[in-house]
């Protein structure tokens, strides 16, 4: 089994949705294949604008990959998407990493003497507020979500928008301002 | 409780996004346990990040990852964890601390000088950022400051004023090296704060200047 094999297919929310479900339903390792082909290669590319190394990297991608499995049958489709399901878990995941390299750079600690990650995971996202968000973002023009997707994901935002803009780093604030406030207003509009 | 000071989008994006240092995260989900409207605004926020993550461009895997990944599916699943007693046991501060602060092991009040206290959170994954609660008197004026680090501060009871409004229990306010601040403490309450202070050498916040002497920092 490649995960190439699915890449090349046609992946949507409620595919993604039906290839958890049947994950759950029935362990499809071949649906587990196309979530890892779409999922795997992206959630690398938030990771190293998070600044972790190569190895982390991969660790976290593993396992990511490997709660989706396990925690499938606990996927709620009629509440958030699999992407933001997907993307909380690694955040989470991420987090507990960090925190586990700057004990054990401080203290030669053993590793299960930490704590919990942030409960985040548990929380839950409406169908609604989903349905909002990629609303709005589908109307935001294309600088302003680019800047918000540096601004979400890179470890050095300001630099990074700076570049990709090539605007001076003193006016990155203002023009990350500017974006999230027209995404707020996107948002507030009623539908 | 009415909140007036939320986090801006840029924090709780921050925040959503999983770059936040330990300390600073833990002032935010205070917040978070706070104010019902930012807690909805998280939620969105994922859901933002959620959408984002498919948009972004794929970068190419290690080649074994995929197999390496599918060889662990039928591991048995790790045990879950017991979660660890403080060392410390949290002290009694006087005042409710909000859930996601509340079992911290803390240093208990240390005395700052007339009117004002400190007490120092233990944030053992966090060795870059101090997580302290602040107790100052009724009508204490503070130095004023410009800094260097950021600094995050949520206000637990009693308020502040400064030149952007009052801040008063369940307010954030955002500093970093653009604000000058010059707060003082309003009512006739005393007023408690948590802290996140950033860096370790010079911190010039607010906080930063007043506890950096007693703490070493």
């Amino acid at each position: 089994m490649r995960p190439a094999d699915a890449a090349v297919q046609p992946f949507d929310g409620a595919e993604a949705a039906r290839l958890v479900a049947a994950i759950a339903r029935e362990g499809d390792r071949q649906a587990f294949a196309r979530l890892f082909a779409f999922y795997a290669p992206r959630l690398r590319t938030f990771l190293i604008r998070q600044g972790f190394s190569a190895s982390d990297c991969d660790d976290l991608i593993q396992d990511t990959m490997l709660a989706v499995w396990r925690k499938a049958e606990r996927f709620d489709a009629e509440a958030g998407a699999v992407s933001t399901w997907i993307f909380t878990i690694c955040r989470n995941l991420g987090i507990d990493r960090r925190r586990r390299l700057a004990r054990r750079l401080v203290e030669a600690e053993p590793v299960s003497d930490i704590d919990p990650s942030p409960s985040a995971e548990g929380e839950i996202i409406t169908r609604e507020e989903e349905t909002r968000v990629r609303r709005a973002l589908d109307h935001l023009p294309a600088e302003q979500a680019e800047v918000i997707t540096l601004s979400f994901f890179s470890q050095s935002p300001q630099t990074e928008i700076a570049r990709a803009l090539g605007i001076p780093l003193g006016t990155v604030k203002s023009r990350v301002r500017l974006a999230m406030n027209r995404l707020r207003h996107l948002l507030d509009e009623p539908s | 409780m009415t909140v007036n000071r939320h986090p801006s989008s840029e924090l709780l994006a921050r925040y959503a996004a999983g770059s936040l240092s330990p300390a600073a995260a833990l002032v935010v989900e205070s917040h978070l346990a706070l104010c019902d409207a930012c807690s909805a605004a998280h939620r969105e926020t994922l859901a933002l990040a959620g959408a984002l993550l498919e948009r972004l461009s794929p970068s190419e895997l290690d080649a074994g990852l995929f197999e390496r990944t599918l060889a662990r599916l039928d591991e048995k699943r790790p045990a879950a964890a017991k979660p660890t007693p403080a060392r410390r046991r949290p002290r009694d501060l006087g005042i409710r601390l909000p859930a996601p602060i509340a079992e911290r092991a803390t240093s208990g009040w240390r005395w700052m000088g007339p009117g004002m206290a400190f007490a120092r959170l233990d944030v053992p994954e966090d060795p870059k950022t101090n997580l302290v609660l602040l107790k100052i008197g009724a009508g204490k004026r503070m130095p004023t400051h410009g800094h260097s680090g950021e600094e995050l501060t949520l206000v637990l009871q009693g308020a502040f004023e400064d030149e952007h409004g009052r801040c008063g229990a369940g307010d954030l306010a955002e500093e970093d090296d653009d604000t000058h601040h010059t707060p003082i403490v309003t009512g006739e309450e005393t007023c408690i704060c948590l802290a996140s202070i950033e860096g370790r050498l010079r911190p010039h916040g607010l906080i930063g200047r007043l506890v950096s002497p007693l703490i070493g920092l």
